[in-house]
């Protein structure tokens, strides 16, 4: 559906490249996300596929049409941006928010009411959306981009500043969205969702693609099952983590035959974990 | 035009809560109040000249004057030099004169002046003083034809200045300044603010064109100044002259948003660009000197469309034989107007691209 290759991009159009020669493919009907750390180059590369930034370097070929510089029109109809800054009019009501973006397009748009409902923010649609908490801006801004029935749909940290019944609810939206056959780019530093809502996920990092695959892919090829012990030593409730491989084994036999097990818990790495043994940084 | 509409429908709630147009429109009702009830309708100083003719010559002139029916204003004969002087310390607007014969007979003037002396004034009395001496003395005996003619432009351009209330003499360069500079900050900080809450991006990844979204802006620039220009011409000039001074100010609005349109791909903050809007208002309101006084008018005055306004307008609303200039004012303005226009929509859009993502 879409396929990038060789992307670079410069904001000073020199060799300082904030997109440093990625490639990636995303199936239609899929959740495809990029994980990294703050100035990784997430927002950069959502910026050159959703035309807000030229297309400087690389190819990007949509349904197999090479894009030119800009997008045209045909592709703003189909596509749904949500942004990482909440970007909403604060002097219009949060319904008049949506009614303006709808008639911005050639095609049929949802009703603003149902939009509303739908991120929570019924109750409220007749208020100035200046009036509204950041989070509930964000769930704006969020509905905002589903008006167009996007099939293409293109979010920056959807969840970021979000309280976690919130974030559900957006989660399920996305997942719900993709049931009927919308292809997703997302972006996040925050690896729970990417492990949740990703079907693949690009570990990216200095505007480089480190790894690409499945979360539970990765978690294979790059992570060790771990078991997190806790026992009891001089009274007090102590934890340790410890490797299963093969090799190591008899280590955890003998932990155990010598301490006070109290509880036993197998585990996969994190996703972060694995980001971090990668790249060598975290997400934050 | 649906697309415009819409854009225009919402510019228009938001415009409507903007402080610099709310400002607009506040000071426009003020001006309009000051230059109806404060602004007295005549600052016309007497024009008063303090002359000492040793050589007579004045007397025989005003009598002869006098029969020609011209009334002879504010010029007071004294007997001595001092006398002269002492009169313009006690006014501070009078000039003197002094008129002599040198040895040769020939005549010979002198005027005093104060340091603040109207400009105009003088340059009058100047001519006025060539045209007298050709007439009365030789060796020229009749005066040249074309000096004559030069004098009487003059004259009568200041004539006919006299017969014009002065509060409503003001009200193109009111027009000029509330219209044109403050509906420059409103651009400005109507763009502004699409650029601080980003809005501008999310309109940018929808259908909907750029050159829409400054159409639309230009829209709602043009209907406060409809209501701005109303608020202040009708009270005081009536419906005469409204439709063509009404065009006029539109083209110089369309100029001066174009500017803002210019100015705000630029800044992010309408104060941030302060001193280019102070630097353009000082521009734009310059010409208002030649409006005032006519006789100062050099070409490259002319290059500031702001010139064009001022004296549409004034031709619009005192009508005399002067319609011309109103035809003349306005396919000026809109020459100026239609490549800033465009200019300014390209230069926006290549700028807001250029922004990124930041
Ligand atoms: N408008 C901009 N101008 C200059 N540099 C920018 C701009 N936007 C982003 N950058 C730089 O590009 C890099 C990538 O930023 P970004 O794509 O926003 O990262 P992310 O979304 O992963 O946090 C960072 O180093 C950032 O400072
Ligand atoms: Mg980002």
């Amino acid at each position: 559906m879409i396929e990038v290759s060789n992307l670079f991009h410069s904001y000073k159009k020199n060799e300082d490249y904030a997109v440093n020669d990625i490639s990636f493919r995303i199936e239609k009907g899929e959740i495809f996300g990029f994980l990294g750390p703050s100035g990784a180059g997430k927002s950069t590369t959502q910026g050159i596929l959703s035309g807000l930034l030229e297309l400087q370097k690389g190819d990007i070929l949509i349904e197999g049409q090479a894009r030119n510089a800009y997008p045209d029109k045909a592709f703003f109809n189909r596509i749904g941006v949500g942004f990482e800054r909440p970007n909403v009019y604060k002097k219009l009501s949060a319904y008049d928010n949506l009614k303006f973006h709808a008639a911005l397009y050639d095609v049929k748009t949802e009703d603003p009411k149902i939009l509303l409902d739908m991120v929570g923010l019924g109750e409220e649609g007749k208020k100035l959306a200046g009036e509204y908490s950041k989070g509930m801006m964000q769930r704006l801004g969020f509905a905002r981009s589903m008006i167009n029935h996007p099939d293409i749909w293109f979010l920056d940290e959807p969840t970021m500043g979000l309280d976690p019944s919130t974030g559900n609810k957006i989660k399920r939206i996305i997942r719900k969205r993709q049931s009927e056959g919308t292809t997703i780019f997302l972006t996040t530093h925050n690896m729970f969702v990417a492990d949740e809502l990703c079907d693949r996920v690009a570990f990216i990092v200095d505007g480089k693609i480190v790894a690409m695959d499945s979360p539970k892919n990765l978690k294979l090829k790059y992570g060790q099952p771990t078991v997190t012990i806790e026992y009891l030593e001089d009274g007090k409730l102590k934890s340790q983590v410890l490797g299963m491989k093969n090799n190591e084994k008899s280590v955890l036999e003998k932990f155990i035959a010598e301490h006070e097990v109290k509880t036993l818990h197998s585990g996969e790495p994190t996703l972060e974990e694995i980001f971090i043994k990668l790249t060598g940084r975290g997400l934050e | 035009m649906k697309r415009v509409l819409n854009l225009y429908k919402k510019d228009m709630i938001l415009g409507v809560k903007d402080v610099f147009i709310l400002l607009e429109i506040a000071f426009s009702v003020i001006m309009m109040l000051l230059i109806l009830l404060v602004v007295p309708k005549s600052i016309e100083q007497e024009d008063t000249v303090f002359i000492y003719d040793k050589t007579g010559m004045t007397a025989r002139l005003g009598a002869e004057m006098h029969e020609g029916n011209m009334q002879m204003n504010g010029q007071i004969f004294v007997d001595s030099r001092e006398a002269v002087v002492e009169g313009m310390i006690e006014n501070k607007s009078a000039v003197g004169l002094i008129i002599e014969k040198d040895p040769r007979g020939k005549f010979r003037t002198e005027l005093l002046t104060q340091p603040y002396s109207n400009a105009a004034q003088l340059n009058y009395l100047e001519v006025v003083l060539e045209d007298i001496f050709s007439v009365f003395s030789p060796p020229f005996g009749a005066y040249p034809q074309d000096v004559y003619r030069s004098v009487s432009v003059i004259a009568l351009q200041d004539n006919q200045r006299d017969s014009i209330p002065f509060n409503r003499m003001l009200l193109p360069i009111v027009i000029v300044t509330m219209i044109g500079i403050v509906g420059l900050f409103a651009m400005i900080s109507m763009i502004a603010q699409e650029k601080v809450d980003d809005t501008i991006r999310a309109y940018r990844v929808a259908p909907s064109s750029i050159y829409a979204f400054i159409a639309s802006k230009h829209l709602v620039m043009l209907t406060i100044s409809i209501v701005t220009f109303s608020v202040m011409y009708l009270p005081i000039i009536g419906l005469g002259g409204y439709l063509p001074a009404l065009l006029i100010t539109l083209l110089t609005v369309i100029i001066g948003s174009s500017l803002g349109i210019m100015l705000g791909s630029f800044y992010e903050e309408p104060m941030a660009s302060f001193g280019w809007v102070f630097l353009l208002m000082l521009l734009f309101t310059l010409p208002a000197i030649s409006l005032l006084a006519p006789v100062f008018s050099p070409d490259w005055l002319k290059i500031i469309p702001s010139y064009h306004t001022l004296f549409g307008l004034d031709a619009a609303m005192f009508p005399d034989n002067n319609t011309h200039i109103i035809g003349q004012s306005i396919l000026l303005l809109g020459a100026w107007a239609i490549p800033l226009v465009l200019i300014s929509a390209r230069m926006f859009r290549s700028q807001i691209r250029k922004g990124g993502i930041l």
